[in-house]
Formats: structure tokens, C-alpha cells, sequence
């Protein structure tokens, strides 16, 4: 897999909920190293693309390869078959994904709520997952927080949990599907900040955001979905700069009221 | 009274045989019981229909007629057991269609991004069953759950009628040979009475142990 | 070989081969004997070496556990009797415990040889099942408490109405009760025991029970229950058995016979006595009395 290969490839993505064509034809890259932000109206198809990566949605047809591997089917006898649960589960291993409404184990502290994975999926000792799930804790700034449970922890605590769950498998890239839409104002910043230094230290990630001006200042690339298509796309200046390229576009953004003036 | 002194080596012995009729019953309705569940509630439709279908039949026969159906028509399919485990097939059947629904109620429970959040960590169907979906539905599950079991204890009276000397054979015996029965109900209600209250406070510590989990 | 030689070894091989035949005769005379159809149940009884007997173990003085908690009663002793007719060994017999509504099934599906569980025989019954010839004639009989205000029969058909009669319930219980004591109030109960209760706890004037069961109970418990001196009907209890066994119903009727008025009668004896406080008639010899 040579370096220059973007690290997700998606062709001509399709799917449908019943009636319903959610993803028309969607192509997308995502470089090694690179943030892309995936910005559009609800029903726009973002979060569904999103969640196709790691196949918590199947996708009808196209292809999506994650490091050169389709996740969704494999060939066998020259056809293509839905992936079984075992192989599944190795793909979404390597896939780190963050959840708008955090979905942390209850049941678990926050250290044991980021050792689950290293323990059962990457197989490590408990003593060393409990120091490597304590080392992310730490990085996120919860060193304080490490024995509580989730119910004992405030929203913007309980997200950097989620992320620390998702980096410390060390995944090739990060999945953010709105992971600030459901917190108070107030609370908002300080994830962000740890996922600005994610950036920094180079994690390959695809978020799905509202958060115009945080898309627009550390991400790579932005694209704009428009009826389960890929509408616009390039960097953060050309997206949100004048001229917007497209009617929708422009409208989009004027309802979100950022403009660059 | 003299009566119910004397009766309790005899009620001594069905109520050994009680235990045991439950406390077999009660193991495989669980092992039985929680596999159903589980394959009812995340099964593809080709496990889920059959297991429904079956769920459905047992708990809509009465337990007697699911025993004497065991009892007589076992030994035609060629499998010839005893009576003793010819019941026991019979209400083990029964409790554990029950104690699938009892499952499904508790894992369904578990509110959808559980699942995907144990997905998203690469965790395979069988990890996130027991270390993300189990520990959370087990305080729905135990409440229900204890109520099988307490039916099973009393379902297993019914064994008696297929001639296995369980406590209520036993005190049927003594009353047959004393002629008084009033002294040897009151012992035996007694006697299931402390069984089954025995598992309702066993049933409150475990609700209270497992209590930390939030809603 | 000369002719004689030959004579003598023929001789000596036929010798022989009677000698073996009687051998066999003498040591296998339990298997030669019984040349039973190979499908009878004789056959498979004798082969298994014990008697499989369904039967209930709450009705005294019938089926019941005494004291020790060992089974015992009349149905019990007849039991004995079979064992003791095939293997010489009253206790080569296995009880399997059942309720009267398992009877004829458990003879049916041939979980039991024979059921000896106070059946009656009646025309409806044998059309389902074999029944023996009888070992006994029970009736009904009246049963009250000692300090009843009613203590005779007479008493009892004298209070008219005003008597309240407790018995087990049955689709006949009204006429059974009726055909005692014409205008009694009667009271369907659900078992046995709670039929005697009502009258020790005087809510019932006098039960109707088995007469047996009054036998067995006045002379056990007599500060409880006293006799008015009353019994009606007669019902002939038999041994319930497999339809289309010729053999094996032979082979019962015979043993009961022996037992009842020939000349293997210590069993029955005892056990009549025992459980019915009454002697049998004595087995003595002249006319044969069946």
C-alpha cells in the first residue's frame, strides 16, 4: 500500500432506506494524515456515509476501502458477499469512531471503559491496558476522572472519554459524528481542543460537524453533501470563502449565517 | 403436634427430592432460557420465527398437560427415561420459554448505541453480549428471572402426579396414613412458603448489588 | 464296531441324551415350564425377574405408607401374592406411583405390568383394559364421629333433612348418598381425607365412605370415628391389566385364585385381617367354592 493511496476510498456509494435514496453515488478521498470535514443539511446523507466507514450501515453498491481493504464485502468465487461478524469486528478494530451521544458503558468506569478494547480486541494484559487507557485519560484531562463512572461525569467529560476509548486502539483513522452537537455551549471547547492536538499529531479523521468555524479551522479538506451526493469539495477556503461555487451551497451557509465577508 | 413431628423425615425426603427436581430445572431453563433469548432478539429472521413459534406454544399449554404429554409420548419417539427426568424435560421446556422472554425483555432494553459503541471497539457478537449488553440488562433480567424460578418450585409440585415422591407426594402420603390433613397442609405451605421467600430476599440483595447501573 | 458295541454306544448316547434332557428339565424347570406366547407378558415379567406394579400410595387401608414410610395396604399384599407366584420372593416387586387417573394409561403405554389400584370392574372399564377376577367387594358405608348427635342409623334416617352427609365427589354422589339416607343434605368433597375431616370438625353429620375405609379407621382411631352400622352396594375390585394377553391374565386369575381359596392362602389371610379387622372365610375342602 504505497503512502500516496488515500487512506479511505470511497466510489460511488449507494444506499437506500427502503424508499428512501439516502447516498446517491458518493466519492470521496481521505489522505493519510488528513482531517476532512463532511458538512450538509440533516438528510444530506453525512452521517449515513459516516457511518458506512465502519459499516454500522451496510452500503448497497460502490466500493469503500479503509487502508486498501473493502470494509462492507469480500470476494469469493469472483462475488461479492456481505462480510461476516468475525472479520467485521478485526476491520472496525483499526476504525476509531465517536459518538454524538457518547454511548459510554454505563457499567464501567472510564479506565475500564478504555480498556474493554485493548483488553478483549488487542489482547493486551490488564496491567498494561490499564496504564495505556490511564496515559489517554491523562492526555484528555481527566487524570482526576479515572475511577468515576459515567454518571458521575459531565457531557464534556463523558465525550473525551469516548475519544480516549477510540484512540487508545490506535485506529488508522477516527470517525467524529456530530461529537459536540449534543453538549452545552459551554462544554463544547474543551473537546474540541483535544481534537485540534489529535489533528496536530496527525490522526487521520472524517468528521461529520456543525461546528462551521472548528471545520473551517482544522480541517484539510470540506465537503459539502447535498441530496446524498458530494455537492462541493475543497480546502476550508474555498468552501466557506467567496464565491461559494453552488446555489445550495451558498444557501447552506447563509442559513448557518458564516460568510466570509 | 405430634402429627407434623413425626411427618418431617418423610417430608424431609420430598423436599430433598423438591430441590433437586428445581434446582436441575432451574440451570437448564437458565443456559437454555438465555441462548433462546438472545437468538430471538439479535437472531436473523431463521432463528428468531422458529424460536418465537416455540416460545409461544409452551407458555400457551398448561404445565400438567406439557408433563403427562412428556410422560406418555417420550417413550413412543423410542427415548425411554424415567419419569423422574421425563418431568424434569418437561418443566425444564416450559420455564425456559420463559425465561427467554424474560432475555428478550431485559436485552431489549439496551438502548441501540450500546451495541454500536461495543461495534465501534471492534468487539464481536459474542464479546458484546457479555461484556457490554449482559452486565446492563441484568438488573431487568433478575426481578423476572427469580419469578421463574419461583415458579419452577411450584411447578414442580406437579412431578408428584407422575408419581415422584417430591414434598407435596410426601405430605399426601402422611395425610393418606393420618387421616388429618389440616396440620400437614399448614406445614407444607409453610415449607414452600420459606423456599420461595428465601429467593425473593436472595432476589432483593442482587438487585441491590447490581444497582449502581444508570437507567 | 460289532453289532453289540454299537447297540451299547446307541444305548450309552441315548442314555446320555436323556440324561441331559432331564438335567435340563430339573435345573431350568422354572424356564421349561412356561411356555408361554413369546409375546406375553408372562414371559417378559419372568425374564426381567421382577414385577413392575402401578398403583397410589395415599388411600389407606389399600395403598399407603405406614409408619416406617415403606408402602403397604391390600393392593399391596396382592402384589405380594404375584411376586411370590413367579419368583418365590415377595419383594421382586417394584411400585410405580401413580394417581387414579394414570390407571389405565400406565397399563396402556406399558409402563406398568399390572395396576392393583381398588379398581373397579366394571363393563366400561374392560373394554379398555383386562381385569382379573375379584379380590374383593367393597361397599359404601356410613361413618361418624363419636360424639355425633345422631349415633345409629336410625338416628341418622330419623333427622331426615336436617342431616348433613359429606362425601367424595362424583357424578353418582348424590344418588350413592341418597340411596342410604333419602333426604340428607349432601356435600361433594374434593378428597378423601377432607370427607372425614368435615365430620370431625362437625360440619358434616356423618361421611360416606368406603366400608373399608370405616373398618380401618374405627379400629385404628376409635376416639375419632364410630360406626353407625350401615353398608350398601357392592363393587368388585379387580387387577387391571393389557388387553389380547391371554397368558398373563391366566397366569393372575390363578395366583389369586390359589391365594383366595387354595392352598397358598397365608398372604391374603394376613392381609384381610390386617387391613379389614375381619377374618375370610376359612379354605376347606368338599365343593370348590368358584
Amino acid at each position: 500500500m504505497s503512502v500516496s493511496e488515500p487512506l479511505v476510498k470511497v466510489r460511488g456509494v449507494t444506499k437506500a432506506f427502503g424508499s428512501n435514496n439516502v447516498l446517491n453515488g458518493v466519492d470521496l478521498d481521505v489522505p493519510r494524515g488528513s482531517v476532512v470535514s463532511i458538512i450538509g443539511a440533516s438528510g444530506s446523507g453525512k452521517t449515513t456515509l459516516l457511518r458506512c466507514v465502519n459499516l454500522l450501515e451496510s452500503y448497497d453498491s460502490g466500493s469503500i476501502e479503509v487502508d486498501g481493504v473493502e470494509v462492507g464485502y469480500d470476494i469469493a468465487d469472483g462475488r461479492r458477499r456481505p462480510r461476516g461478524e468475525r472479520d467485521l469486528a478485526r476491520i472496525r478494530a483499526d476504525i476509531g469512531m465517536v459518538f454524538q451521544m457518547f454511548n459510554l458503558f454505563p457499567h464501567l468506569t472510564a479506565t475500564e471503559n478504555v480498556m474493554l478494547g485493548l483488553r478483549k480486541v488487542r489482547g493486551m494484559a490488564k496491567a498494561e491496558a490499564r496504564a495505556t487507557a490511564e496515559q489517554w485519560l491523562v492526555r484528555v484531562g481527566l487524570g482526576d476522572k479515572l475511577a468515576s463512572l459515567p454518571i458521575e461525569m459531565s457531557g464534556g467529560q463523558q465525550q473525551r472519554v469516548g475519544i480516549a476509548r477510540a484512540v487508545a486502539m490506535n485506529p488508522k483513522v477516527l470517525l467524529l459524528d456530530e461529537i459536540t452537537s449534543a453538549l452545552d455551549p459551554e462544554l463544547v471547547g474543551e473537546v474540541l481542543k483535544v481534537v485540534r492536538e489529535l489533528a496536530r499529531d496527525g490522526m487521520t479523521m472524517m468528521l461529520v460537524t456543525h461546528e462551521m468555524s472548528f471545520a473551517r479551522d482544522v480541517s484539510s479538506r470540506v465537503v459539502f453533501m447535498d441530496g446524498g451526493r458530494v455537492a462541493v469539495e475543497g480546502t476550508p477556503r474555498e468552501v466557506f470563502g467567496a464565491p461559494a461555487q453552488s446555489e445550495r451551497l451558498r444557501g447552506f451557509l447563509a442559513r448557518i449565517e458564516l460568510r466570509e465577508v | 403436634m405430634n402429627v407434623m413431628i413425626n411427618s418431617l423425615p418423610f417430608l424431609w425426603q420430598g423436599l430433598l427430592v423438591t430441590l433437586q427436581v428445581s434446582a436441575i430445572v432451574v440451570v437448564a431453563a437458565f443456559v437454555l432460557g438465555i441462548s433462546l433469548g438472545v437468538g430471538l432478539s439479535f437472531g436473523p429472521r431463521w432463528v428468531a420465527w422458529p424460536i418465537r413459534i416455540y416460545s409461544d406454544l409452551i407458555r400457551g399449554l398448561p404445565l400438567l398437560v406439557l408433563i403427562f404429554s412428556v410422560y406418555y409420548m417420550l417413550p413412543l419417539t423410542g427415548v425411554n427415561v424415567t419419569s423422574f427426568w421425563a418431568a424434569i424435560f418437561a418443566l425444564a421446556a416450559f420455564q425456559s420459554a420463559h425465561v427467554a422472554e424474560v432475555t428478550r425483555g431485559a436485552v431489549q432494553s439496551i438502548p441501540p448505541g450500546q451495541h454500536e459503541a461495543g461495534k465501534a471497539i471492534g468487539l464481536t457478537f459474542g464479546q458484546r453480549m457479555i461484556y457490554v449488553v449482559f452486565p446492563q440488562a441484568l438488573r431487568r433480567f433478575l426481578p423476572p428471572w427469580i419469578n421463574t424460578v419461583v415458579s419452577t418450585v411450584q411447578g414442580s409440585a406437579l412431578v408428584s402426579l407422575v408419581g415422584i415422591v417430591d414434598l407435596m407426594l410426601a405430605i399426601q402420603q402422611v395425610i393418606g396414613r393420618t387421616f388429618k390433613p389440616m396440620p400437614m397442609y399448614i406445614l407444607g405451605a409453610l415449607i414452600y412458603f420459606a423456599i420461595n421467600y428465601a429467593l425473593s430476599l436472595i432476589s432483593r440483595t442482587l438487585e441491590a448489588r447490581f444497582a449502581y447501573v444508570r437507567e | 464296531m460289532t453289532d453289540s458295541t454299537q447297540r451299547r454306544n446307541l444305548f450309552r448316547l441315548g442314555g446320555a441324551g436323556l440324561t441331559l434332557a432331564a438335567a435340563g428339565a430339573i435345573l431350568d424347570s422354572g424356564k421349561a415350564a412356561a411356555q408361554a406366547a413369546p409375546t406375553s407378558l408372562l414371559r417378559t415379567v419372568l425374564d426381567r425377574g421382577k414385577l413392575i406394579v402401578g398403583t397410589g400410595s395415599t388411600n389407606p387401608p389399600w395403598h399407603f405408607e405406614n409408619d416406617k414410610g415403606e408402602l403397604t395396604g391390600m393392593d399391596i399384599a396382592m402384589a405380594r401374592i404375584l411376586a411370590k407366584g413367579l419368583f418365590d420372593d415377595v419383594k421382586k416387586v417394584e411400585f410405580v406411583r401413580q394417581e387414579a387417573n394414570a390407571r389405565i394409561p400406565n397399563i396402556v403405554t406399558g409402563k406398568v405390568d399390572i395396576a392393583i389400584q381398588f379398581m373397579t370392574i366394571s363393563p366400561a372399564r374392560t373394554q379398555l383394559v383386562a381385569m382379573s377376577r375379584p379380590y374383593y367387594v367393597e361397599g359404601a358405608a356410613l361413618m361418624t364421629a363419636p360424639k355425633s348427635k345422631w349415633p345409629t342409623y336410625k338416628d341418622l334416617l330419623a333427622a331426615g333433612k336436617q342431616a348433613r352427609v359429606s362425601v367424595l365427589q362424583n357424578v353418582d354422589a348424590d344418588t350413592l348418598v341418597h340411596n342410604a339416607l333419602p333426604d340428607a343434605q349432601v356435600m361433594q368433597l374434593d378428597s378423601q381425607a377432607n370427607v372425614m375431616q368435615a365430620v370431625t370438625a362437625g360440619r358434616a353429620d356423618a361421611a360416606v365412605v368406603d366400608a373399608s375405609t370405616v373398618k380401618w379407621l374405627v379400629k385404628r382411631n376409635p376416639g375419632d370415628y364410630a360406626d353407625p352400622g350401615f353398608a350398601w352396594g357392592a363393587q368388585l375390585y379387580g387387577a387391571a391389566m393389557r388387553q389380547g394377553d391371554q397368558d398373563w391374565l391366566n397366569w393372575v386369575n390363578t395366583c389369586f385364585n390359589v391365594a383366595m381359596h387354595g392352598h397358598q392362602p397365608e398372604i391374603y389371610n394376613a392381609a384381610f385381617e390386617e387391613f379389614f379387622g375381619d377374618k375370610p372365610p376359612v379354605q376347606k375342602p368338599g365343593f370348590p367354592p368358584f
